[in-house]
């Protein structure tokens, strides 16, 4: 009771303090509106949600105080404040008019700040944007330099927001070396053009496929000695044998190395005889054949069905990089490719489909009573390097076309290893050139400022072009010949700010700065010759040419480099590597690299495909269409779907997959390694797919311990949790989703039962890595829930239903995801209208993904800093 | 034959890339090999890091030692459930006289790192699954230390290895999964620690620092000059640039003050390089000497050795006589031949270690001997070499101002993680970090002393 009197005295007090204005700097009418309507609760006693409006300054300028104001705003244009159970409700007229002059103050005070400063801040290059900059400036299509920086920092989920791409010592230094290394690369190798060469390397004379012939360990993991289809047992028994391909043309064409484990530690298989002399094209053929190893691998006949193979470039010991991938037939088959290596490299194919022969059990999990299937590389023909100029276009940028001679070679040359087993080839790197002037202070001047005017995206200011030709003065003085003085010019050029940030001025963007946009926006790289001369004509603005612009970007493969970009980030992709399935629970994905690259793909492509076929965004949660290879195929458990390759597939009626949502890339990333959270999914997909973000984790409050035992399921354990009228608040909207997706294991796989490593029936075999299964079968999987406005569904094919009756939150949400990738900057209060508009405009095309990327091109947004 | 064609375009576009130090130093320039820009060699931290690195002038050291083909686990491992009054086991026996100065642990190893032999790769980073397409090794412990605290001494760390073939190999990775070649002659480690490098060299290498400073200071400029004219919010980008171009010519100015210092003087000989790889257990003394006395001299506080018993021939071990390589004679298949081989090589390398530990206690600096303030980690990839599991890893952590003179055992179905001690080591240095590759906090039952 007393407690009681004391609040009404309080509430009393506060009511008579609040005749006078609030004295914080609003207009009456909203002063009006919050004393009569907020001020009991909000208080400085009461203070509930830790707002208290009696000490809240109306200062828009302040960002702080701005942010507060616009949830003010929001929640009371959604009706949530003040609550309905308050005595006196303002009528519906009052609330209009007190959102509307609010949202009018601070829209004006929004605008102003923009007017300014720009939606943006001035911001550098991330690390993408950098490494694809420096490929297309130095015509290096296989430069790596992204990993010689630190990760870029991310804000409102990407890496492209001024205010958080910051530059530290760390970072400096590190643009140096990225600097001088590529402009390094970019250098010719040596001075003469090198002879392109066709040459074959096989696998009987490649000491990597036949040292494991007599390999210890299980049998799987050797290698076999074919011609044709005849095992050549002889050569097996033989001790001290040497190997080498026959003389005999047509012999040699038949002679072959089978394999029955993919690509590992210790069957590491490669063509050793090669490794690219200079970086550059080359043109890949490989000759091999898919088989059936007889059990007791005393007999070959030709394969059951084709074999994926993939081939990767590999730098010794172990750096990999995917090339591509085939299908090999049980008939000799001839698979070729177009290439870029870097120097150095040599080639490494991985029958992927076949399994990592692990320890302790070495089981082949496709070994039936008959044998299993194999694959015998014949050999692999390398045509290259296809040089097309020499110098290469890197090097004339830098140099033009001066003459220059090889450099001396510094470094010791490798002594031959003592053991005589082994025989492979060495690379020996090229000694680089020196660049030769007649006239060096000429020269310098000449290809400095060409360099400056093709880096810097902007007209070179002449006092830079002063600052780095004091650098390469300063460098000859000190003694530096001709080529390391313009290098260090250039490194310091690639360094500096002109060329690392995006400017803009608050305002319009000038045509200069507009293509910058538009090109890292949907290339993630500078702008092409094209941009630019528009650009400086004036004419890229214009709204005719301004669309024609990002069709042809849109039309041209950098195109992708913006759907990786994107999808690295809005759908979290690049983190799918980072936690992986447990061993004991799901032992068939083990070390499957092909299963998780084509997930990676599955999305990335299916992405692409909407935006080249302006697909509706209501395919983000369905479409009648998948992306998938065999190997995906089989992972969903979709028919005849076979080969290596990802294209589009009709799904099957009835199928639960098509959309994002149950794309198995999608499923991993919001999952770890052993167990699904229904929150953790919902979250994420309440926040990325939805565009509304749950409001954070309250404090204290720390997420359930999954158990793997079996004996209660994720659900059962939330329940708990859900049933408290506090937490049942948020989780009504955050679990519905989560709960459907239940349906998904934790790379994706359909289930209706959990696995369990504790009781349950045990399944039997052995995982992709040859280790015997362990788990068992555990409680059965309910994936129905109901949506927080009371509709019901039963599985994930009546949610993805549901989701789609709202196909425009659908697209506010990629637009705001998308405006924000474009332009560099979050969504604004004062940016609702444009929104709207792009929504309206979106609507009119039937949603399509390709139309919204115009619509958003086209808007005040993307047009202004 | 039917004929298929596929370009490297589309869906199989390979997105991972890294390179070789090999295509690095062919591509290196002058700015590469100054020591602060050497992608190889990343020395810095941020400066706060730094500043607290040695808080009341206690310098810590870590060496970290893998050999990769491990020790017999039976023979290692302590029996029963741990505590300070353990049994030691034969092999730790020959280290009882330091039985206080170490800890031992039972059912650890790094989650996710499998592969074998290629796991050795790994050892001081904790980068799940080496053997894999998609690996990309990230940064080691080693290196970790060197970026945070390196520029108090002359080199940020060492990379040293015993029989490694061209150098080819290494505990060291840098945060871009680049290898750094280790050095394998001990001869050359000396010369680098204590012989002062020709007028020339030396001449060279401050005007590559000039070079950088001439570079800084171009783009310093112009960063200036950009900042005049835009709005406060795009100034502090721009202020933030220059900030971070002083401090880093700070840094190499200091690096150009380790250039004038004469190097520290050692009264020993320049050791003797062995011939042969089968004096492996003769190299493996030699680097302890060198690690040894590079800590003594204060010229590095990070080193990694690599004890590549992989790629060793039949080895000379003293007392027998070994008939096989080493590598062969791991996969020993309970031969008794073999195992009692094995166990003769394995009690040498302990009998090593002690040496190395007595070494370090009989050196004092300031009030603690060298011991108490060097870190040694000693272990392997392979829990066992005759399967290649990469679980249960023999190991042991060493001296650096713990408190040691324990067993402690973890579970060796689901092993504890390991980063977790690679946790504890860098809060020993206190270097603020509380996370390292998949660890999941601090070493439980390890204390600092």
């Amino acid at each position: 009771m007393i407690l009681r009197a004391q609040r009404h005295f309080i509430a009393v007090l506060s009511a008579v303090t609040l005749l006078t204005p609030l004295a914080n700097g609003a207009s009456p009418s909203i002063d009006r509106f919050v004393s009569k309507n907020c001020i009991d609760c909000h208080d400085a006693d009461s203070k509930k949600g830790d707002l208290d409006l009696t000490a809240f300054k109306f200062d828009l300028a302040n960002t702080t105080n701005f942010s507060e104001w616009v949830k003010v705003h929001d929640r009371v244009a959604s009706g949530e404040m003040p609550p309905p159970k308050k005595k006196e409700c303002p009528n519906a007229k009052e609330l209009q008019s007190f959102t509307n002059e609010l949202s009018a103050d601070l829209t004006a005070a929004d605008r102003a700040q923009v007017a300014k400063e720009g939606r943006a801040t001035e911001r550098r290059l991330n690390r993408y944007e950098y490494e694809e900059t420096l490929r297309d400036l130095l015509s290096l299509p296989c430069l790596a330099v992204k990993e010689y920086l630190p990760e870029d920092t991310e804000s409102h989920g990407f890496n492209k927001i001024g205010d958080a791409l910051d530059v530290s010592h760390v970072q400096m230094a590190r643009y140096l070396s990225a600097a001088d290394f590529a402009l390094h690369q970019a250098m010719a190798p040596q001075s003469a053009r090198p002879e392109t060469h066709t040459n074959r390397f096989y696998t009987w004379s490649e000491p990597e496929f036949t040292d494991k012939i007599d390999q210890g360990g299980p049998l799987n993991r050797r290698t076999f000695p074919l011609v044709g289809y005849a095992l050549q047992t002889n050569i097996m028994a033989e001790e001290n044998r040497k190997m080498e391909s026959s003389k005999d043309p047509q012999r040699r064409d038949e002679e072959s190395m089978a394999v029955v484990v993919s690509s590992y530690e210790p069957t590491e298989i490669r063509f050793s005889g090669f490794h690219a002399p200079v970086a550059g094209r080359y043109h890949l053929k490989f000759h091999a054949y898919s088989i059936w190893m007889g059990h007791g691998y005393h007999a070959v006949t030709p394969g059951h069905r084709s074999e994926p193979v993939c081939i990767y470039a590999e730098t010794p010991p172990r750096v990999l990089r995917k090339l591509g991938a085939f299908d090999v037939n049980p008939e000799a088959t001839v698979n070729e490719m177009d290439v870029d290596l870097l120097a150095g490299e040599t080639i490494r194919p991985d029958a992927a489909r076949l399994f990592r022969s692990r320890p302790p059990d070495f089981n082949n999990p496709l070994e039936t009573h008959e044998g299993m299937p194999g694959v015998a590389f014949g050999w692999m023909e390398v045509d290259g390097p296809l040089v097309d100029q020499w110098p290469p276009a890197g090097h004339q940028l830098l140099f033009g076309n001066l003459p220059m001679e090889d450099r001396k070679e510094t470094a010791e040359p490798d002594k031959p290893a003592k053991s005589t087993k082994r025989r492979r080839a060495r690379f020996h790197a090229l000694p680089g050139v020196e660049v030769l002037s007649g006239d060096p202070d000429r020269d310098s001047e000449i290809l400095l400022r060409n360099f400056m005017k093709r880096a810097y995206r902007e007209p070179v200011q002449e006092e830079d072009v002063q600052r780095f030709l004091g650098v390469i003065h300063s460098a000859r003085d000190s003694g530096y010949s001709f080529t390391d003085s313009m290098i260090a010019g250039y490194t310091g050029v690639l360094c500096s700010p002109g060329f690392l940030y995006l400017r803009e001025k608050p305002g319009r963007l000038e045509d200069r700065a507009l293509a910058e946009r538009l090109a890292y926006f949907l290339w993630n790289t500078e702008p092409d010759a094209e941009l630019r001369e528009l650009a400086s004509l004036g004419d890229l603005h214009r709204t005719s040419v301004l669309r024609k612009q990002t069709e042809r970007l849109l039309d041209d493969p950098r195109s992708r480099q913006f759907v990786d970009g994107f999808l690295d980030y809005w759908l979290d992709l690049r983190l799918i590597q980072g936690v992986d399935p447990d061993a004991e629970l799901y032992p068939e994905y083990q070390l499957d690299d092909l299963l998780v690259e084509s997930m990676i793909g599955e999305t990335q492509l299916f992405f692409q495909d909407l935006v080249q076929r302006n697909f509706s965004v209501t395919n983000l949660v369905d479409s009648d269409f998948a992306v998938l290879n065999e190997r995906l195929a089989k992972h969903y458990d979709i028919a005849n779907v076979n080969g290596v390759e990802l294209r589009p597939v009709r799904l099957p009626a009835g199928c639960v997959r098509g959309g994002l949502l149950t794309q198995a890339s999608i499923l991993k990333v919001t999952a770890n390694g052993t167990t699904t959270s229904p929150v953790k999914r919902g979250v994420w997909i309440m926040t990325r797919l939805l565009g509304k973000p749950p409001p954070p984790q309250p404090a204290g409050v720390g997420a359930v311990e999954p158990d793997i035992r079996g004996a209660t399921t994720i659900r059962e354990q939330l329940a708990k949790h859900r049933n408290q009228p506090t937490c049942a608040a948020c989780h009504k909207n955050i679990d519905p989703a989560g709960f459907a997706l239940e349906s998904f294991d934790v790379m994706g796989a359909y289930r209706e039962r959990y696995r369990s490593v504790g009781a349950g029936e045990k399944v039997k075999g052995s995982g992709h890595n040859g280790i015997n299964i362990h788990y068992g079968w555990g409680l059965p999987v309910d994936c129905s829930g109901e949506l927080p406005d009371g509709r019901k569904f039963k599985d994930v094919r009546d949610l993805k239903e549901l989701l789609l009756t709202d196909p425009g939150q659908l697209a506010r949400n990629l637009a705001q995801q998308l405006t924000i990738y474009a332009t560099g900057a979050p969504i604004r209060f004062s940016d609702r209208p444009a929104i709207a508009k792009i929504l309206a405009e979106n609507r009119q095309q039937g949603y399509g993904v390709r139309s919204l990327i115009h619509e958003i091109v086209e808007s005040e947004m993307f047009l202004n800093k | 034959m039917p004929k298929q064609s596929q370009t490297s375009a589309g869906p199989f576009l390979a997105t991972r890339r890294s390179m070789s130090r090999r295509t690095f130093l062919r591509g290196a320039g002058i700015l590469l090999s100054l020591p602060m820009l050497d992608a190889m060699q990343p020395v810095f931290g941020s400066p706060t890091d730094a500043a607290s690195a040695t808080p009341g002038g206690k310098p810590r050291r870590m060496l970290g030692i893998c050999n990769n083909l491990g020790v017999l686990p039976e023979r290692f491992f302590p029996k029963g459930s741990g505590g300070r009054d353990y049994e030691l086991s034969p092999y730790l026996d020959i280290l009882k006289e330091h039985r206080n100065d170490f800890t031992v642990f039972t059912g650890v190893s790094h989650p996710d790192v499998d592969g074998g032999h290629p796991a050795d790769n790994c050892f001081l980073t904790a980068a799940p699954h080496p053997g894999r397409g998609s690996f990309r090794n990230t940064i080691s412990l080693d290196q970790l230390i060197g970026e945070r605290i390196g520029h108090l001494t002359r080199y940020p760390s060492l990379t040293l290895g015993v029989n490694v073939a061209r150098g080819q190999k290494s505990l060291s990775w840098t945060s871009s999964g680049v290898l750094i070649p280790c050095e394998e002659k001990a001869s050359e480690v000396f010369g680098r620690l204590f012989l002062s490098g020709t007028k020339e060299e030396m001449d060279d290498q401050a005007r590559r620092l000039d070079l950088g400073q001439s570079i800084l200071d171009a783009v310093a400029g112009q960063a200036k000059d950009l900042a005049r004219n835009v709005g406060a919010r795009d100034r502090d980008r721009l202020d933030q640039y220059f900030t971070s171009v002083r401090d880093l010519e700070q840094r190499m100015a200091m690096s150009r003050e380790w250039e004038r210092k004469p190097k520290p003087v050692v009264h020993v000989p320049v050791p003797l390089d062995p011939e042969s790889p089968k004096a492996y257990m003769e190299k493996v003394r030699l680097m302890y000497d060198m690690a040894r006395l590079a800590f003594e001299t204060d010229s590095t506080r990070s080193i990694s050795l690599l004890l590549d018993s992989v790629n060793s021939p039949a080895i000379d071990v003293e007392g027998i006589k070994i008939t096989d390589g080493y590598h062969n004679l791991s996969h020993h298949g309970r031969s008794p031949e073999k195992l009692a081989q094995l166990q003769k090589i394995d009690e040498e390398h302990m009998r090593l270690l002690g040496n190395l530990f007595a070494q370090l206690k009989s050196t004092h600096e300031g009030d603690d001997t060298l011991l108490d303030r060097t870190m040694i980690l000693y272990g392997t990839n392979l829990g066992s070499a005759d399967t290649h599991v990469t679980t249960n890893l023999p190991s042991l952590l060493a001296g650096g101002g713990f408190k040691h003179g324990q067993h402690l055992v973890y579970d060796t179905e689901r092993n504890y993680p390991l980063p977790n001690l690679f946790v504890s080591m860098l809060q020993r240095m206190e270097l603020g970090v509380d996370k390292f590759a998949s660890s999941t906090g601090t070493m439980r039952g390890l204390d600092l002393a």
